[in-house]
């Protein structure tokens, strides 16, 4: 490129350029420095790289989102441990079964085939897998005393342990953008008015049909606004997290979010 | 570059190096330390390329989790920065393609009749443009967003190039090498940017 300023002794536009950027040769920079049409150019690529510069500035709390996104996905990563892993889950209740059968049988042999209360105290839940000492499947009478007792302790609940509470949730990530349904587009800002603070929402876009709305809020909040238009009787045409009724899917790190709401009016109007 | 700007370019290179190394030794607020210091950096890329905040913003994370899952394996071949700067180019530039193959999501169609309504006919959906909200609005006036809708037009080698260039710290040799082309190349692509810029903000 050549094409430039009015004095046909000015370097080409390519090198003024570069001047601005500190990798001009030194005759190119001697010239700008001395020459006004130059530095006019100059003044006017200036402004240019400023507002774009400015424009450009990233939100005051990336640093830390980004921090608190890192440290999520470490967390997710991290190894499971040994007993937490399903081949070893597994082998860990056979022999635990085994160790109980073999417990329950040695209780038999000592009680021999007397059906008072000496016997087995199975918690809830493991009643199935026992022979009682009546030889029913049935608790054969209250708990026996000391010996003879063996006691075996409820097992947790799948999915309610120290595993369970990392997998299967998601943090939610800015930029959430969801397609709703809705009977009439006026009903759209009463409903977000009695759930968000002015200062949370904005309408981007409105028209007859539809409407576009930015809301700021928490992930805790977001998750309560979602639940709260579904429960209005709005339909929801986006897979992304938040969900209703599926408030466990998602972890809440109490971080601001980005929700972006497309609301279109169901019926056509005549 | 004067002496100073490289001095100071030199203390960066020096001091991210040994925030990589106290990070692989465990020190986690080192790791706190290199976001504090790139992360606008890295996002400004991303805005310039991806052209808007939200998107921005998942690409600036989604860079810094790719960091951290891969810094303690980090041989330091290349600076920090320049790894951290390709890594940002590459997920933005996926980004805006990925966006644009969707039509910029200015587009959605529904094609299952609504639930519950009458209509057995699948529905087309044009949903409007993405605007900035008022809050954004604020912070940038006229000539800064027209400059930006002005950049967003530029042809994408010549976007990428002024982008590269207003983040700080990134010399025309740098960014020849993360957008895979020779010196002159940048030097006219970062000028041809300016100069469309300059004649459509008529400046």
């Amino acid at each position: 490129m050549s094409e430039n300023v009015d004095q046909t002794d000015c370097p080409p536009f390519d090198d003024i350029s570069a001047y601005l950027d500190g990798e001009s040769s030194a005759d190119t920079s001697s010239h700008v420095e001395s020459c006004d049409a130059c530095q006019r150019l100059l003044q006017s690529l200036r402004a240019v790289g400023g507002a774009v510069a400015k424009a450009s500035q990233p939100p005051a709390d990336l640093a830390q989102r980004i921090l608190a996104a890192c440290q999520e996905d470490s967390g997710e990563r991290e190894p499971v441990p040994f007993w937490g892993r399903p081949l070893l889950r597994y082998a860990a209740a056979l022999v635990l079964t085994a160790a109980l059968a073999l417990a329950v049988r040695t209780a038999i042999g000592r009680s021999g085939t007397d059906d008072g209360p000496g016997g087995i105290t199975v918690a809830d839940g493991q009643a199935g897998n026992v022979q009682y000492p009546n030889g029913s499947r049935q608790p054969g009478g209250a708990a026996g005393n000391g010996e003879d007792l063996v006691k075996v302790t409820a097992s947790k609940k799948a999915g309610t342990g120290s595993l369970g509470a990392t997998t299967g949730t998601r943090v939610l990530a800015g930029g959430i953008k969801h397609v709703w349904s809705v009977p009439a587009i006026d009903g759209v800002a009463p409903v977000l008015e009695s759930q968000l603070g002015r200062a949370d929402w904005t309408v981007a876009h409105q028209e007859q049909r539809r409407m576009t709305v930015r809301v700021t809020v928490t992930d805790e909040r977001l998750q309560k606004l979602v639940q709260s238009m579904y429960d209005t009787g709005w339909k929801l045409f986006s897979d992304d997290l938040p969900q209703p009724n599926e408030a466990a899917k998602v972890k809440f790190s109490g971080r601001r979010v980005l929700y972006q709401a497309d609301f279109v009016a169901e019926t056509t109007p005549r | 570059m004067s002496t100073a700007i490289a001095e100071e370019k030199q203390r960066n290179i020096l001091e991210d190096r040994d925030l990589v190394e106290r990070f692989k030794q465990g020190d986690h607020g080192a790791f706190g330390r290199l976001v504090e210091k790139h992360s606008a950096k890295a996002y400004q890329i991303a805005y310039g390329v991806v052209a808007n905040r939200e998107d921005a913003e998942e690409v600036t994370q989604d860079v810094f989790v790719r960091i951290h899952r891969a810094l303690p394996k980090f041989r330091g071949d290349a600076e920090f920065t320049t790894w951290m700067y390709r890594i940002a180019m590459n997920l933005a530039r996926n980004k805006y393609r990925w966006n644009k193959s969707r039509g910029s999501q200015r587009n959605i169609s529904i094609d299952a009749p609504l639930p519950g309504s009458d209509s057995e006919d699948g529905r087309h959906i044009d949903l409007p443009e993405t605007n900035p909200t008022p809050d954004e609005q604020s912070r940038v006036d006229e000539l800064e967003q027209q400059a930006l809708a002005e950049l967003y037009k530029l042809p994408e080698l010549y976007r990428e190039a002024l982008v590269l260039r207003n983040v700080k710290e990134l010399s025309y040799e740098e960014i020849s090498s993360l957008l895979g082309c020779k010196l002159g190349t940048v030097k006219s692509r970062i000028a041809r940017a300016r100069d469309e810029l300059r004649k459509r903000l008529e400046l």
